[in-house]
């Protein structure tokens, strides 16, 4: 079951992250460093998920901590803090998306970066079966989400791949609750009703 | 409400017990609470969408790197030498100085007095040596010269010999050693 709003409210508000968010905001870097470990699977997980490169995933990754830990001064609201880290990984996937689609222009690439992993398989390798299914699977994915609209693509992957509550969605992606219910309803619609929708998530989860 | 009473959640109410129950009209949630068909349909959709964020989860790699945080600035002891604000009084105060000394030799220059008449001052100061050098030769103004006859007289040496004689060294030598005689 997909994680209820109330618990994911509870552990981004918890006292122990407010006080980390509060003192990272007053210079400390130990703090930074706690809130970077406790965030760093979430975040390059999300990159990841719209990404699919490792390599690059750590990149961005790196590049999110080192702008929030320069930003941490500016953020309002502490208990916040994982919205708006999302929100900084998020501007920052659609720079590289930017980047990497004006690159394709001169390199002849195909220019739907999502659907294509980048990680290369190496039959020889022990867990090449592994690698095998994991290149299968993103690749059904990638096929799933470019069936839906960038919006309710970005809405869905936030609510059931990153597990964020409507709330944190909204402002994540600086929407109002009442948009971001409405795309997420759409997408799940495409998932309920479209055959060819059905028939990849069963292939998947099956 | 008796959920026998009602249909069942049709697919659009079942999307919108997904996205969030309490936008249902209460009727429908009420149904939905007591109606384990639509309960199970509703988690069972759920479920779905669960399980392809965990599946996603399960096949997506770890972090191999961690999180590098630049390192703190130590603080540079020559940092406020170079702040703007001090480079720019360190260059008001040359200037201020600079100004100043130059502005001080410009009102110099111009109460000194000027090259001609330093000149004139030469002259004049020349002219006024002469006449002291001939006040010291002959101190008489020239008409009390000419009264004094001294202006026409032609004094030889015989007559200076006359008005001081020279004194012989025989004399000198033969009184030396006597009682009341003395050189000079």
């Amino acid at each position: 079951m997909a994680p209820s709003d109330t618990t994911t409210t509870i552990s981004g508000t918890s006292a122990q992250l407010v006080s980390l968010v509060d003192q990272a905001r007053e210079g400390n870097r130990t703090a930074f460093a706690q809130l970077a470990d406790r965030f760093h699977k979430d975040i390059f997980r999300m990159v990841f998920y719209r990404i699919r490169s490792r390599v690059d995933a750590e990149d961005i990754t790196q590049d999110v901590f080192l702008k929030a830990y320069q930003k941490i001064a500016s953020i309002k609201d502490a208990a916040k803090f994982r919205g708006w880290l999302f929100s900084i990984a998020l501007n920052r996937i659609r720079d590289f998306q930017r980047k990497k689609r004006f690159r394709s222009l001169f390199k002849m690439e195909d220019e739907n970066i999502e659907s294509h992993p980048t990680e290369k398989v190496d039959p020889d390798q022990p867990d090449a079966l592994g690698h095998v299914l994991r290149k299968d699977f993103w690749r059904q994915i990638g096929l799933i989400l470019k069936k839906l609209p960038q919006m309710e693509r970005e809405v869905f992957l936030l609510r059931f791949f990153d597990h964020l509550s409507i709330k944190e969605i909204a402002g994540v992606l600086k929407k109002n609750e009442s948009t971001v219910k409405t795309h997420l309803y759409r997408a799940l619609a495409k998932f309920k009703k479209e055959p060819a929708m059905r028939q990849l998530l069963n292939e998947i989860i099956q | 409400m008796n959920s026998d009473n009602m249909h069942h959640l049709d697919d659009e109410q079942l999307i919108q017990a997904i996205v969030d129950t309490e936008d249902l009209p209460e009727p429908v949630q009420a149904h939905l609470a007591e109606c384990s068909r639509c309960l199970a349909d509703k988690n069972g959709f759920e479920l779905e969408m669960t399980k392809l964020g965990q599946k996603a989860e399960q096949f997506a790699p770890q972090p191999r790197r961690r999180i590098i945080l630049p390192v703190p600035k130590t603080r540079n002891p020559f940092r406020n030498l170079l702040d703007w604000r001090n480079l720019a009084a360190a260059a008001a105060t040359v200037t201020a100085v600079f100004l100043l000394v130059w502005g001080t030799n410009i009102v110099r220059n111009m109460s000194e007095p000027g090259t001609e008449n330093l000149t004139a001052e030469m002259v004049e100061a020349e002219k006024l040596m002469t006449e002291v050098n001939t006040l010291v030769d002959n101190a008489l103004p020239p008409f009390y010269l000419e009264i004094s006859g001294e202006k026409t007289a032609d004094y030889d040496e015989e007559f200076y010999q006359f008005l001081i004689p020279t004194i012989k060294d025989k004399t000198v030598t033969s009184d030396r050693g006597k009682k009341g005689t003395s050189l000079c």
